[in-house]
């Protein structure tokens, strides 16, 4: 599959059935590991950074579960491909800017793989549609053991698992949850929860992270402690807050709907008029109002919405997507024309089969 | 320059905004800033540098033997530089550890011990959400429940006939000859099983 085709599916995983998924959109482990009595990859050269790559490439031949995984050397890759990479949280805004001596591992159906030299010199990935922390840990956890079978990776018997930032010390594990909360935005009980979240030891970031207010009401909600339980633990407690989240979310959007029912029609079909209409879209712009029609759809406020639609367009509308798409670069006047078209066609089902899976010829 | 926002106001302030990776800049005066919930922390020396207070006295000359990593160095940037690092700085990361980690220790509790009280945890949650989900005549979320909880109280059967069969093998001397007997059993089942084999080749 070549890049313009890529960037305009999501991944088949983002498409898969997802618990929870009205309020819940993917769910995100990592494990990070490091190569024993190694200097980690802030303090490395270029050609050692290149060696240790290749160990670790080499390494991974040998897993089954990383069997025919794609790689990439990412200095290799143009600028705009890994924006593209890092708009599907497949490596991170470091790895965009310093790519060289760099790498990523991605299977085929991109449900998980490994980000090689980020600040670890392994971070085993694996993401789900909806809530589904346990089996994206499970599938984490195999490739982390395969991998170990190979590489010796740095552990202690006071620290567990070590890591280049005493952060991630002990299991090394982060999982996270994208959560959509508008019922709480509208209700203004967000920033309560929000709060009592982070007294659980729960990090709560805007999904384009710190400081930013969250357009779409998006919130990525992660585990904050690493160290002192098992990985178990650190899973069921995640899963327990986020399912008390999840309650309360849903407890405002049905107080919304018998209080301010006429308000939040209105709102949630003016989004959608918009959507539909708009001849220019700004990212931001097409978050919010993706956000909104989604509320509507899991209220059945308007009928016959494909939600997995409206969940494919929060991905395949950002920047580099759409410019790969295009197959060239666009400055952000044209981008907006053309996001707001693509929009139009998802929504209107003028867009052709919006299938987003390879299909049988280009596996 | 005026303000982008009012169009009033001389603008006094660059503000750069990354959304979805794409930049946004604008020219906003104080008070539209203020509006947009922009604080504005004055620049000096005392903002810009690093917090030199706080450093301990005690591991301030330490470095690292295998990577040159020095304490300083890792206030700066915010890591280790190798893994034997936390053998040279282990007294200087404990309050680090226990502020992050609530410990300073990987030791998490035994699973084994532990999962019972775990599950019995989840599944109490799980019951209550189900009650509430069926009073609010969400029925998909009730379904969907319904279904958890048995998968979570199998795990938790599982887990009591493992620790149950545990008992009875420690009370076991109760029947000594039924063991040897098993015992024997298995024998004879492998001997037999080679005999014939070798008989056929």
């Amino acid at each position: 599959m070549n890049w313009g085709e890529w960037a305009r599916r999501v991944a088949p995983w983002w498409e898969e059935d997802a618990p929870y998924g009205d309020v819940v959109l993917s769910s995100r482990v990592r494990l990070a590991r490091n190569l024993h009595g190694r200097r980690f990859p802030h303090r490395l050269g270029e050609d050692e950074l290149r060696r240790l790559r290749e160990e670790i490439h080499d390494a991974s031949l040998l897993c089954p579960s990383l069997q025919q995984a794609r790689w990439w050397p990412l200095e290799e890759l143009e600028e705009l491909q890994r924006r593209f990479l890092l708009e599907r949280h497949l490596i991170s805004h470091e790895l965009v800017e310093g790519a060289m001596g760099r790498g990523l591992l991605l299977v085929r159906d991109e449900a998980h793989g490994v980000m090689v030299h980020e600040e670890d010199h392994l971070r085993i990935q694996a993401f789900g549609a909806g809530l589904k922390i346990r089996e994206t840990y499970e599938m984490a956890k195999r490739s982390s053991d395969e991998l170990g079978e190979s590489l010796k990776f740095a552990r202690s018997p006071r620290l567990g698992w070590i890591t280049a930032c005493p952060s991630n010390l002990g299991t090394g594990l982060r999982a996270s949850v994208l959560l959509h909360l508008p019922g709480l935005m509208l209700t203004g009980d967000l920033e309560k929860v929000l709060t009592s979240l982070r007294v659980l030891h729960v990090t709560v970031r805007g999904f384009w992270g710190e400081g930013t207010p969250a357009p779409g009401a998006l919130f990525q909600v992660s585990n904050a402690v690493t160290m002192g339980l098992s990985e178990t633990q650190i899973l069921d407690d995640l899963l327990h807050h986020v399912r008390k989240v999840i309650s309360v979310e849903k407890e405002a959007r049905s107080v919304l709907l018998r209080q301010q029912a006429v308000a939040l029609n209105d709102r949630v079909w003016r989004a959608w008029g918009i959507l539909t209409n708009a001849r220019r879209l700004n990212t931001r712009e097409a978050f919010e109002l993706l956000g909104e029609v989604r509320l509507g759809t899991s209220l059945d406020l308007l009928p016959g919405v494909d939600e997995t639609a409206l969940r494919s367009l929060l991905v395949i509308t950002q920047a580099a997507h759409l410019q790969l798409a295009e197959g060239r670069e666009l400055d952000a006047r044209r981008r907006d024309e053309i996001r707001a078209r693509r929009v139009r066609e998802v929504l209107t089902g003028k867009a052709g089969p919006f299938s987003t899976r390879p299909r049988k010829d280009e596996e | 320059m005026l303000c982008q926002s009012c169009g009033e106001n001389p603008a006094e302030i660059h503000y750069t905004e990354v959304v979805g990776g794409e930049k946004h800049t604008l020219w906003l005066c104080r008070a539209c800033a203020a509006r947009r919930g922009i604080v504005v922390t004055p620049i000096s020396a005392e903002n810009v540098l690093p917090q030199e207070k706080a450093r301990p006295a005690s591991g301030a000359g330490l470095r690292c033997p295998e990577c040159g990593m020095d304490l300083a160095t890792f206030q700066r940037v915010g890591k280790l530089g190798c893994p034997h690092c936390y053998e040279v700085f282990g007294d200087e990361l404990d309050p680090i550890l226990r502020r992050l980690h609530r410990t300073s220790e990987h030791k998490p509790p035994r699973e084994e011990m532990d999962a019972q009280a775990r599950l019995r945890r989840v599944l109490r949650g799980l019951r209550r959400e189900l009650d509430d989900a069926v009073r609010q005549e969400e029925f998909e979320l009730a379904a969907r429940l319904r279904d958890e909880i048995r998968r979570y109280q199998e795990e938790a059967e599982a887990l009591e006939r493992a620790t149950g069969e545990g008992g009875t093998t420690d009370t076991g001397d109760a029947s000594p000859a039924d063991v040897d007997a098993a015992r024997r059993r298995e024998r004879e089942d492998g001997a037999g099983g080679r005999g014939s084999q070798e008989g056929r080749s």
